[in-house]
């Protein structure tokens, strides 16, 4: 199994509005984390597996290595949540790039929130499939393009 | 015909998000929020018509 397709952790949403989390996705707190094709998102695994490190998919193990890139991934700047128009809830940031980079494998990445740490630390917010293609990049910039429609959005 | 987006339109848009976030004034941390969105998905847009941008990642809570 591989990655095919991007997706919204379920539990961490129902947390969020059962209030056992608090969610606040204009922090500037959370990463993205590049991840290879050994990854099988599960959008619908419990809490303790949808998050960053060890306890579910989301592993250093699975995770790109390369010069110029850390473990753990790069933290999501200007980040914004508005109402762009009637019915619609967007959140974006400034696109996320690695410079000096050589890295290759590249599939898709984890958004998590890198600051929460109870009850599960990590916790995985969503993933983006990058399509199917293998990313790579040597001695440059890899940046992740977020679309002009922002990462994530909530339609009626 | 719609007024050009430049990339320092974005960058001052973030700074001003960023002085508005270390602040406690919620209404202005959410209007410096809207203006920057606005701005930023105007350039992408921009850029995306222009063959500029090759990234186009959204999840829709739909899909």
């Amino acid at each position: 199994m591989a990655w095919s397709a991007s997706g919204f952790f379920r539990q961490t949403m129902a947390d969020n509005l059962n209030n056992i989390i608090v969610l606040n996705l204009d922090l500037e707190t959370h990463k993205v984390a590049l991840f290879g094709n050994s990854v099988t998102p599960d959008y619908d695994a419990a809490a303790s597996a949808a998050k960053y490190g060890t306890g579910g998919t989301w592993t250093t193990a699975n995770e790109v290595t390369g010069t110029g890139y850390t473990a753990g991934g790069a933290l999501l700047t200007s980040t914004t949540v508005t109402t762009p128009s009637a019915g619609i809830v967007m959140w974006d940031a400034a696109d996320t790039a690695w410079s000096s980079a050589t890295i290759s494998g590249i599939y898709g990445c984890l958004i998590y929130a890198d600051a929460m740490t109870t009850p599960v630390a990590d916790q995985g917010i969503l993933a983006v499939y990058f399509g199917g293609t293998s990313y790579a990049v040597t001695a440059g910039t890899f940046t992740i393009q977020w679309s002009a429609n922002g990462i994530y959005r909530n339609t009626p | 015909m719609a007024k050009k987006v430049t990339v320092a339109d974005v960058d001052q848009a973030e700074a001003a998000l960023a002085e508005a976030k270390k602040g406690k004034d919620a209404s202005r941390r959410q209007q410096a929020m809207e203006e920057l969105a606005q701005v930023r998905s105007a350039w992408r847009r921009q850029e995306e018509e222009a063959g500029r941008r090759v990234g186009l990642v959204t999840i829709d809570s739909e899909d």
